[in-house]
């Protein structure tokens, strides 16, 4: 209402960087979905088997949907070199790290207001680093391995048929490709409930942003570290 | 020296049997038909390949495989091949005489020999669980691998420890590949393998002089290079989704697919679904057990329990499954979602009441 005027939407996400972001939550939850299918297949095809060919499509889509997140996780860093300030992460300044333990401290509680972060948060950086950057990385690797085999003939062989003896065996492969697809749930999870709670306590439409790519600047952009004072109160005005 | 050829005509074999075998070989390898004559032509010139055999920490499996392949040039070949030289359990020679017999062979055909390693080398204790001769099995392998023209580890016991590298290994049980360093070692893993694979590889050895080319994994391509479930008899089964539940249910009669029963064979690199065994006859899924993907690196520890679907977590070590395990990592981050929310909120509406005059001031 009143406090609508005096903030500035601000054009955070390209598109490019929407796209990806709705390819990959579309391509993970295929591959989630058909993932588990093929690791506890439950329905039991009737009749004849010439009739049917339910794991195998569900291989078949699990494999489509696969290119399809390497080619945009490609995609998507290429666009941290090409991008705007927000598709990228500095995680080498120091700005990062203060903003880092400032920010865990928000979500403790432990610190009243946060700067506002028209991008993401050092958190978020992280969190995104590690579950989509270094597991997506793990996954791709570890699932094409299972498909190419040991076989190292071939572009494919060359890429990936490593990963088995390095890992030992296929089983641990395996394994390790199975566990680490529940952590994209449980990131799903996180995701969703941070980026609500965000919407509705600073009311800078971080929810509809990744449609539209605006973001409202909150009040406290641009203000510095002398709010500090507040910490000592556990409280989460927006203003101060 | 004879050649293959010369040993096998004595042995009353015919000419049309010996192209036959020839022609299996190149099948078998996967090679051109052009190569039959060249495998032909080697095995009739080239003087017959001295093989030492060695039996280190193992249970003798191998041999059982060995000797049971079914096809009589294959059996003699082998048999022949080997135990004219040195082989423990096969050679009529013993004791020192046995010794001696096999430090003549490596003495003339320094540098020239193929040896062939059943079982793993023991580092626990200095190696004295296993002692042959009077020395540990490891210094054996090194005496032996030392003028060998390339070594073949026959069986999961050579080329991953198989059972008795199963954790904790008590033994220190270790894989040829760990201690023969510095000469070309190929991988026949199975336990048992199967005795025509090792035919094979050496036959490719003969005719070509290098050894034949390898997976990652380090096994000889032409039987090593997909596995159990690529060539399963069952497997249109399991891409239909039909899926045995219990070994004495509808779906085992009609021979659906093993998966749910524990089948490993998704994972096992093995030559089983192709070649089969005993001269093709069956192989292990076809006769209705699964897969133990008994080729694998550590198979004893991730196939374990034998029963069980795949995805369980290896060797039971956890008691649970990665389901159970994600399940649960899912609880816990919906319950800290939960009382993060509700701090939130109590937080937020205690400072609405105590700060609502800063929050007018700015808005
Ligand atoms: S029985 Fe085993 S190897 Fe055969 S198709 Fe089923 S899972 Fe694959
Ligand atoms: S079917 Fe599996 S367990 Fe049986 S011998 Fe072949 S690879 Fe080993």
């Amino acid at each position: 209402m009143k406090h609508i005027a005096i903030r500035r939407p601000v054009y955070v996400w390209e598109l490019p960087v929407r796209l990806f972001h709705w390819i990959n939550a579309f391509a993970i939850a295929v591959l989630f979905l058909t993932g588990m299918y093929i690791a506890n297949p439950i329905l039991v095809a009737p009749g004849e088997a010439v009739m049917h060919f339910i794991i195998g499509t569900m291989r078949y889509w699990h494999g489509i949907a696969a290119f399809i997140f390497t080619a945009n996780m490609i995609y998507r860093a290429f666009w941290f070199w090409a991008g705007n300030e927000y598709a990228k992460i500095r995680f080498w300044k120091k700005v990062f790290w203060q903003d880092l333990i400032n920010t865990i401290r928000y979500y403790l509680f432990m610190r009243a207001e946060h700067r506002g972060h028209l991008g993401h948060n050092a958190l978020a950086q992280i969190s995104y680093i590690v579950f989509i950057w270094i597991f997506g990385v793990v996954m791709i690797f570890t699932g094409f391995a299972m498909r190419v085999g040991t076989d190292p003939s071939g572009v494919g062989g060359m890429l990936f048929s490593w990963v088995i003896p390095f890992m030992h065996n296929e089983n641990m492969v395996r394994m390790v490709h199975h566990v680490l697809a529940w952590a994209y749930v449980v990131f799903l999870l996180i995701h969703l409930y941070l980026v609500f709670r965000q919407d509705i306590l600073d009311d800078d439409a971080t929810v509809s942003s990744i449609i539209s790519g605006y973001k409202y600047e909150l009040p406290t952009t641009g203000q510095s570290e002398a709010v500090h004072s507040s910490d000592t109160q556990p409280a989460l005005t927006k203003g101060d | 020296m004879e050649s293959y050829y010369h040993w096998a005509v004595q042995k009353g074999i015919t000419r049309r049997d010996f192209l036959k075998f020839c022609t299996m070989m190149a099948g078998m390898l996967g090679l051109e038909a052009t190569a039959i004559p060249r495998i032909a032509n080697a095995l009739e010139t080239k003087p017959r390949l001295p093989v030492i055999y060695l039996n280190l920490q193992e249970c003798t499996c191998c041999c059982e495989s060995l000797i049971r392949s079914s096809h009589p040039l294959f059996s003699d070949f082998i048999l022949n091949m080997i135990s004219l030289d040195y082989m423990e359990t096969l050679q009529a020679a013993a004791g020192e005489q046995a010794e001696a017999a096999r430090k003549k062979v490596m003495n003339e055909h320094y540098g020239n020999y193929v040896l062939v390693v059943e079982g793993s080398a023991t580092l626990g204790e200095g190696g004295i669980y296993c002692t042959i001769g009077g020395v540990t099995a490891n210094e054996l392998l090194q005496e032996c691998a030392a003028g060998a023209a390339a070594v073949i580890a026959y069986g999961s016991c050579a080329t991953n420890a198989c059972i008795q590298g199963a954790h904790p290994n008590p033994t220190q049980a270790v894989p040829i590949r760990r201690i023969v360093k510095d000469k070309p070692v190929i991988d026949v893993p199975g336990c048992p393998p199967i005795a025509e694979v090792i035919t094979g590889t050496i036959v490719h050895y003969i005719t070509f002089g290098t050894i034949p080319e390898l997976t990652s994994l380090g096994r000889p391509k032409a039987f090593y290079s997909k596995r159990v479930h690529d060539g399963c008899t069952r497997r249109a089964f399991f891409d239909a989704g039909q899926f045995v539940e219990q070994f004495d249910d509808e779906g085992a009669k009609k021979g659906w697919c093993l998966y749910k029963v524990g089948c490993k064979g998704p994972v096992a690199y093995n030559a089983c679904a192709v070649t089969e065994w005993n001269d093709g006859v069956s192989f292990p899924v076809k006769s209705g057990h699964p897969c133990m993907a008994c080729s694998e690196n550590n198979w004893y520890d991730s196939s374990t329990p034998f029963y069980t679907h795949l995805a369980e977590i290896p060797n039971d070590v956890i008691g649970k499954n990665p389901d159970q395990i994600g399940l649960a990592a899912l609880g816990i981050a919906g319950a800290g979602v939960i009382v993060h929310g509700a701090v939130t909120s109590a937080v937020r509406g205690r400072s609405n009441k105590d700060g609502s005059d800063s929050e007018k001031d700015t808005r």
